[in-house]
């Protein structure tokens, strides 16, 4: 009994899904309410006047700008760039002590306490959105309160990104098998996704024929990002073809 | 018999450090409590939880009022104090480590399991380390999750 339950309540449920997300360029509006709420939801810190200068900022989500015409003919373009969770990811078989895999979902994986700070992966990530801690973070009084005790604070000498929101996927697994039902399409909200007000992104098991994310997969609008280096992203962009 | 003393020198150390020597044993063996009945979140949120000083007194106002614990508690209740408990198990920030009871209790994991024989404790003591290597070994034995990312995130 206590095995089988177990199994249960670490998600084991007999499909595993496969994360990854659509977002959909012609539905974003570069507003950065995404960029926003990634940063509170994962107690990631801004790096201060001086640090952003020397390039030291840390943006797990950042609006990517794209320009098109000459001005006043000009239309703009935005692509939300988070770690792509490729699945042939350049940055897992630099790592010198496995800090960063795939695990069996599909997401990439970082463990904090096993980085020793290399910065191997974050040379090696063609999308730079590797960030490393050079200084412990800190937040001025009494922004520590908003802190979320679902995200460890990562150290000094460590590296961190975007992980897919992995403690709410966790936390939805966890609130399914309370409930003792499956985990259904939808129940995993990312940060970014929840708050998105144009609804340009999506989440969800792309192994599931009936999730959102697998139909916005199959619309025949889906590509990825430098698709050419064979990385295999998650993550996908929506655009009408031209 | 060195282990015993050890056991009586770690008893004694952590003992002194709580402010009130609240006994397990007396309310779990002889007051027939259950541990939920404190550590209320134990079976179905993340921690388990301390009880507030109210819990404490819905009893206490009237039950064994004399004694000198109670007396130090009815202290606390009267300066409208919570008891500054020290916790005894937790992992460190560095550890990076995110535990939930609820699956674990829904895994009909014991509390013993990881928190030794609390009922017959007096004042709880850290009677089971904690390790990476005790956890794992558990999930093995267990068919559970041993992905890194189960706990570190
Ligand atoms: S919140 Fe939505 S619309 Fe705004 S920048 Fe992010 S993806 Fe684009
Ligand atoms: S999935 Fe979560 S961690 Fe990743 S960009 Fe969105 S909010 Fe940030």
């Amino acid at each position: 009994m206590a095995k089988e339950a177990t199994q249960q309540a670490e998600g084991g449920t007999e499909r595993t899904p496969q994360w990854a997300m659509a977002i959909d360029l012609d539905r974003c509006t570069g507003c950065e309410a995404c960029v926003l709420a990634c940063a509170s939801e994962n107690n990631v810190p801004t790096a201060g006047e001086d640090q952003a200068a020397m390039g030291r900022t840390k943006h797990w989500i950042r609006i990517d700008r794209y320009y098109e015409g000459e001005f006043p003919d000009i239309k703009v373009k935005y692509r939300p760039v988070m770690c792509q969770q490729c699945d042939e990811a350049p940055c897992e078989p630099v790592c010198p002590v496995n800090a960063t895999y795939q695990n069996a979902e599909g997401l990439n994986v970082q463990i904090y306490n096993r980085c020793i700070g290399t910065r191997y992966c974050a040379n090696n990530c063609p999308y730079t959105v590797r960030f490393f801690n050079w200084f412990a973070p800190e937040w001025a009084e009494p922004l520590n309160l908003q802190l979320n005790p679902d995200v460890s604070i990562r150290p000094a000498g460590v590296m961190e990104k975007c992980t897919f929101c992995a403690h709410k996927i966790k936390r939805a697994k966890l609130d399914a098998d309370a409930e003792g039902r499956e985990l259904a399409d939808g129940d995993v909200q990312p940060a970014c996704v929840q708050s998105c007000p144009a609804e340009a992104m999506v989440f969800g098991d792309m192994t599931d024929p009936d999730s959102k994310v697998a139909r916005q997969l199959g619309s025949g609008r889906s590509g990825q990002l430098l698709e050419s280096l064979g990385t295999k992203p998650r993550v996908f962009y929506l655009e009408k073809a031209d | 018999m060195l282990s015993a003393l050890l056991l009586l020198v770690v008893q004694t150390a952590s003992a002194a450090e709580q402010p009130i020597g609240f006994s397990h044993t007396a309310h779990i063996e002889k007051a027939s409590m259950q541990c939920t009945d404190c550590h209320e979140g134990a079976t179905s949120r993340d921690s388990a939880g301390l009880p507030s000083i109210r819990k404490c007194m819905l009893c206490h106002q009237f039950i064994a009022t004399d004694l000198p614990e109670v007396v130090r508690l009815s202290k606390y209740w009267e300066r409208k104090h919570e008891v500054p408990w020290e916790r005894i198990y937790g992992f460190a920030k560095t550890a990076a480590v995110q535990f939930r009871h609820a699956p674990h209790a829904r895994a009909e994991i014991a509390c013993s399991q990881c928190h030794g024989d609390v009922a017959s404790m007096t004042v709880a003591v850290e009677a089971v380390t904690h390790t990476m290597g005790s956890c794992i070994q558990c999930h093995r034995d267990n068919s559970a999750t041993d992905d890194c990312l189960a706990c570190h995130f």
